[in-house]
């Protein structure tokens, strides 16, 4: 799974560096795949002490077209922290969720990270108020685009999501999803979004000279579960948010099917140490998708659930059940 | 005593994008070359560092102060065109429809690399706006050259010139087809009447 994960996105779920991700003892690696749908092309990716090597049908390309070819809808333990975690986990599932719709939001977020880096290293210097202006111009413009993709993808998941959660018939109250965009901007105007967010930078500008901070920006937004009002994670049980976590990627995935993309899905651990019934329950959201892999070293809770095949994994090897 | 090859290949090293893998390449190809080309590049190398240097002006590569370019007395006087770096006037010049003159920054504003405005030449450049009625600014489109833009826009539009940025768009010859949605979303967005 994590091959098929480090193929189609050139990263790994389980570690930030590639080189953890090669056989012990080797120098290096390499991955093929071939793509049948919506498609048909191969994807290759290799990994040396000389860096990585991205190719779509043998050419190198852009990353957001490498990215476009095979989508993908992960879900590991660290997930099951989602709705409860540290809201950096939630940005990086908005932004998973905005290149999912279009990998061109892959530039926007580049570019804010670099707009980001420039900024925190000017206030780091002694420098005037004025001097903040072009790069919070920059910024704002970067920011806009990040903030209108974000808002989009969470639309979207908020009505995905709702269906999950109806079709597993688990017995959880309905939840509600509140993008907080850093500013707070209306992000339906989006004609005045950049206009709003650079006032709202330049306001800031006295204190973030004075704290040395970036304050402002999408790399402090966040995304609010609320349970009838409460916090979700005030509110959840560990199981709760466990299988919320499931449901979320089962719901991510029907937003990119909407945008036109059909993903693999990869659940690794997936039984997430819930109940029988809930798994049971929670795997009723992902019916109908077209291609899922899922790892448990529970094999028991799987008896009886409708699975195309089963595989076990023993001393390195796959054998069928 | 240093391999000469190893110091051939270290030299070649610290050029811009010139790793230890290309700088052998080269280096094999300079060994295997008669002694006559090795003679010319390295002398076009001493020659470059000896006879060429920034035009006091403008700060454009010149044999001859002032430059050609600010020697051109048909040049016009209202419109100064402001770019990063030297090698930015010739793709413009090429082009054959700017007939203003030039001022190269020698960068663009980046905290991170500890270029700010007095690590380019901002000074010289609001010293020679007299008679100017247009400056373009023809900074990269990344994010340190937007910046730089910016920055430069405020100062400028404070003195009452008229400021302008070239504009960004599809390629000519392009196929909207193939044309990635960021530089298609920047097309729409300066779309102009016809």
């Amino acid at each position: 799974m994590e091959a098929i994960y480090v193929l189609a996105t050139t990263r790994s779920f389980r570690t930030a560096q590639l080189a953890d991700c090669r056989r012990h003892g080797k120098d290096g690696f390499w991955l093929t795949g071939e793509i049948a749908a919506p498609r048909r092309a191969s994807l290759q990716l290799s990994w040396s002490r000389g860096g990585r090597k991205r190719g779509v049908n043998g050419k190198a390309t852009s990353l957001a077209e490498h990215l476009a070819v095979l989508p993908v809808v992960v879900w590991t333990a660290a997930d099951a922290d989602l709705w409860t975690g540290a809201p950096a986990l939630r940005r990086r599932q908005m932004d998973r969720g905005a290149l999912g719709l279009r990998t061109s939001a892959l530039e926007s977020i580049s570019r804010y990270r670099q707009a980001l880096g420039q900024k925190r290293q000017l206030l780091q210097q002694r420098v005037s108020k004025e001097r903040l202006v072009a790069w919070n111009g920059v910024l704002a413009a970067a920011a806009a685009t990040v903030i209108a993709a974000r808002a989009d993808y969470v639309q979207r998941l908020r009505v995905t999501l709702a269906a999950a959660l109806e079709t597993s018939g688990l017995n959880l109250p309905p939840i509600d999803l509140e993008y907080r965009p850093s500013p707070s901007v209306d992000t339906q105007d989006s004609s005045q979004l950049v206009g709003a967010i650079e006032e709202e930078m330049a306001r800031a500008g006295t204190q973030e000279l004075r704290r040395r901070l970036v304050l402002l920006g999408p790399h402090r937004d966040d995304l609010v579960v609320q349970w009838q009002g409460r916090p979700l994670r005030k509110v959840a049980s560990a199981g709760e948010r466990k299988a919320l976590g499931m449901l979320t990627a089962a719901a991510h995935g029907q937003v990119l099917k909407g945008s036109g993309s059909s993903p693999i899905y990869l659940l690794d651990d997936a039984d997430a140490e819930l109940a029988k019934p809930t798994l049971k329950a929670v795997w009723r959201a992902f019916d109908g998708i077209s291609q899922l892999f899922a790892s448990s070293n529970r094999p028991e809770v799987w008896e009886g659930l409708n699975l195309d095949r089963r595989w076990l994994l023993s001393d390195g090897k796959l054998s069928p059940r | 005593m240093i391999d000469p090859l190893a110091r051939l290949v270290g030299e070649l090293s610290r050029l811009p994008g010139i790793g230890p893998k290309t700088a052998t390449r080269l280096a094999h190809h300079v060994l295997k070359a008669p002694i006559g080309e090795a003679r010319a590049l390295a002398e076009a190398l001493i020659e470059v560092k000896e006879k060429l240097f920034h035009c006091s002006t403008c700060y454009s590569i010149t044999a001859v102060d002032p430059c050609r370019y600010c020697r051109d007395p048909e040049r016009n006087r209202k419109l100064l065109c402001v770019v990063e770096e030297p090698f930015n006037i010739e793709p413009l010049e090429r082009t054959r429809e700017f007939k203003g003159y030039y001022h190269v920054l020698m960068g663009a504003l980046s905290p991170q690399r500890g270029i700010g405005p007095d690590q380019i030449t901002l000074g010289p450049l609001l010293e020679r706006l007299e008679g100017v009625e247009e400056v373009i600014l023809a900074t990269n489109p990344n994010v340190e050259g937007e910046a730089t833009a910016l920055f430069l826009a405020r100062l400028l539009k404070a003195r009452g010139l008229r400021t302008t940025r070239l504009a960004f768009g599809m390629p000519v010859g392009g196929d909207i087809e193939y044309t990635d949605e960021v530089t298609l979303g920047r097309s729409l967005a300066g779309r102009q009447e016809i």
